[in-house]
């Protein structure tokens, strides 16, 4: 099996092609992290995934998918690889695992770090299977992004700043993993991941279930409040 | 000797559990240490797994020096009869505990002296009394840790050891503030001179240099990049030492992106602090799948509480934090930052423990 036939397998929750999985992968997805092979597994078994080996993205490091979930909904995977084995993933989608959000500590964050608003950058030496007629497109449609701000993608995220986190070039096709930021009118910092698909019918698939949970988790801005109970309000 | 002399000797980056376990043929010179291990990884990975999930925890009395101290921020546990006794208590705690390796990141200082940075997600389910947490919650959860062990002759001589333990705690439904504030109580009862780590490492992060490493070395724009945030406070341009694309998790759930993402966090540890003054205490990098390189740094920051953040109203006491540093870095910059500390000891020193 290659690599894409054990994502493939793995997405619809087929726990045989767990092996090819590391022990340490973290798995992000449906609005939960889960870590090594059987939790992940068990994500997948309760929210499988349909993937198109024929729209993969392949490089040596890297693999995205695109698809659709049980609901029909448009989904996708991005995996980091080394050797045949699964290091880490990114599962796009709607449904949502329910496994109850868990506090974390805010980070006030300048997402533009310039009053002349922020560029998406698109930096070839940290994405190096990525080709230079992708990375233009992707500049392009992160940029438009940033100007534009689609209310279709981003809801109401105000100031939303992608960043690319995975991009590779593959079979005339190239796909990004970006992460989204965006400051929204109570939660602060909000972010959620984009899976995006150059090329063919080009795709794009917003991870719902990840915005939606980030938007539920409790915030924790101060750790000894002046209410004395560690509480620490959201904003 | 060079950063990455000995190049037979992999990271467990990308490596199957079952690869790493299997037995090989020694591949480095290690004297003095036992012929099962084949390298300082392999050492690591090995005695972890021997003694935390084979629960041969005897095998701390030959791994562990007889008095070496294991510094970690609640604490210097002493010689390797404390650690066979705390590892025990651990095990009972958390009976299932399973220390899933992320990254071995080492440096060979001298030869047959290794000092090695272990990055775990450690598992276990809260079925027993552990002296940290306190009694059993039933909650199965990961927490991550970071271990340094300066190693000669199959033994541990000094470790340091840093927990994740104000987001562990959250993850088991306890109260982080109400578990700090309960330690400090018991800090402030009896004899005070068991906190004269913490009282002497305040001093010595403060008054002494630490070490910097060579401009050649993959470490030495790391480390400038924390130098220049926290004692020159500009932090924009230690933000160049970063990717646009970095990904960093810091304690607490911090979880960031960006090179704006990256500047938050650093802005908002220094930003309780006053006369704050950084050191670093040890470095590391090794190479990665990819071409990439992971570097390990143990840096430390004191500085008085007297300026309110999300630690609160100002204390006026002079804190330690403690932590190690895993990074990976892509064409010299930062593209992913794994810090851990253990803010439950910060909490604890603002509240009057551990001798602040």
């Amino acid at each position: 099996m290659t690599v894409v036939d054990r994502l493939c397998a793995f997405a619809r929750g087929d726990v045989t092609a767990a092996r090819a999985v590391l022990h340490n992968c973290r798995t992000a997805g449906f609005g939960a992290t889960a870590y090594g092979r059987e939790e992940g597994a068990a994500l997948f078994r309760a929210m499988p995934l349909d993937l198109n080996p024929g729209d993969a993205v392949v490089s040596d490091e890297t693999v995205a998918l695109f698809g659709n979930d049980a609901d029909g909904i448009p989904a996708a995977l991005f995996a980091d690889v080394h050797d045949g084995q699964i290091m880490r993933l990114w599962a796009l989608g709607s449904r949502q695992h329910d496994a109850g959000p868990v506090d974390a500590t805010h980070v006030p964050v300048d997402l533009d770090l310039d009053q002349r608003g922020g560029a998406f950058d698109v930096v070839a030496v940290d994405h190096p299977a990525l080709d230079p007629n992708g990375a233009e497109a992707l500049r392009r449609l992160g940029q438009d992004w940033i100007d534009g701000q689609p209310r279709d993608i981003f809801g109401p995220v105000g100031r939303a700043r992608p960043i690319l986190l995975r991009a590779a070039s593959g079979g005339g096709r190239s796909a990004a993993l970006m992460m989204v930021q965006g400051l929204t009118p109570t939660k602060g910092v909000a972010r959620f991941a984009v899976g995006v698909l150059i090329g063919d019918a080009g795709k794009i698939v917003v991870d719902a279930a990840g915005r939606a949970a980030g938007l539920a988790c409790r915030r924790v801005v101060e750790l000894r409040p002046a209410d004395g109970n560690g509480a620490g309000a959201a904003p | 000797m060079s950063w990455n002399a000995d190049p037979q000797v992999l990271s467990p980056v990308g490596r199957p559990i079952e690869e790493l376990l299997t037995r090989r043929a020694r591949r480095q010179s290690l004297p003095g240490f036992e012929p099962v291990y084949s390298d300082i990884v392999d050492y690591i990975l090995r005695c972890t797994h021997r003694i935390w999930e084979e629960k041969n925890i005897g095998l701390c009395r030959t791994h562990y020096a007889a008095d070496m101290p294991m510094f970690t921020p609640g604490g210097v546990a002493r010689g390797a009869e404390e650690v066979t006794r705390a590892t025990v208590t651990s095990i009972s705690a958390y009976a299932d505990r399973s220390p899933i390796g992320e990254d071995v990141i080492w440096s060979e200082d001298t030869p047959g002296t290794f000092l090695s940075s272990h990055r775990i997600m450690s598992f276990g389910a809260h079925l027993g009394a552990d002296a940290l947490m306190g009694p059993a919650t039933g909650v199965r959860r990961g927490v991550r840790v970071i271990a340094d062990c300066l190693c000669r002759e199959n033994l541990i001589i000094d470790e340091w050891l840093v927990r994740d333990n104000l987001q562990f705690a959250r993850e088991l439904g306890i109260n982080p503030l109400a578990l700090a504030r309960r330690h400090a109580a018991a800090d402030r009862e009896g004899d005070q001179a068991r906190h004269g780590w913490h009282v002497a490492e305040r001093v010595r992060v403060r008054e002494t240099a630490g070490v910097t490493p060579p401009a050649d070395h993959p470490a030495a724009p790391v480390a400038e990049a924390l130098r220049t945030a926290f004692d020159d406070q500009l932090f924009g341009d230690a933000g160049t030492a970063v990717s646009p694309s970095v990904e960093a998790q810091w304690p607490g759930g911090r979880h960031v992106f960006g090179r704006g993402g990256w500047i938050g966090l650093v802005i908002q540890l220094a930003a309780g602090l006053v006369d704050t003054r950084f050191r670093l205490d040890h470095y590391a990098a090794r190479p990665l799948p990819h071409g990439d390189i992971a570097v390990a740094l143990r840096w430390s920051l004191v500085g008085r509480h007297g300026v309110a953040g999300v630690w609160g109203a100002p204390s006026e006491r002079e804190l330690l934090v403690f932590a190690i540093s895993h990074y990976r870095l892509r064409g010299g910059r930062i593209i992913e930052d794994c810090t851990v500390f253990d803010e439950i000891a910060v909490v604890r020193q603002i509240e009057g423990g551990l001798g602040a």
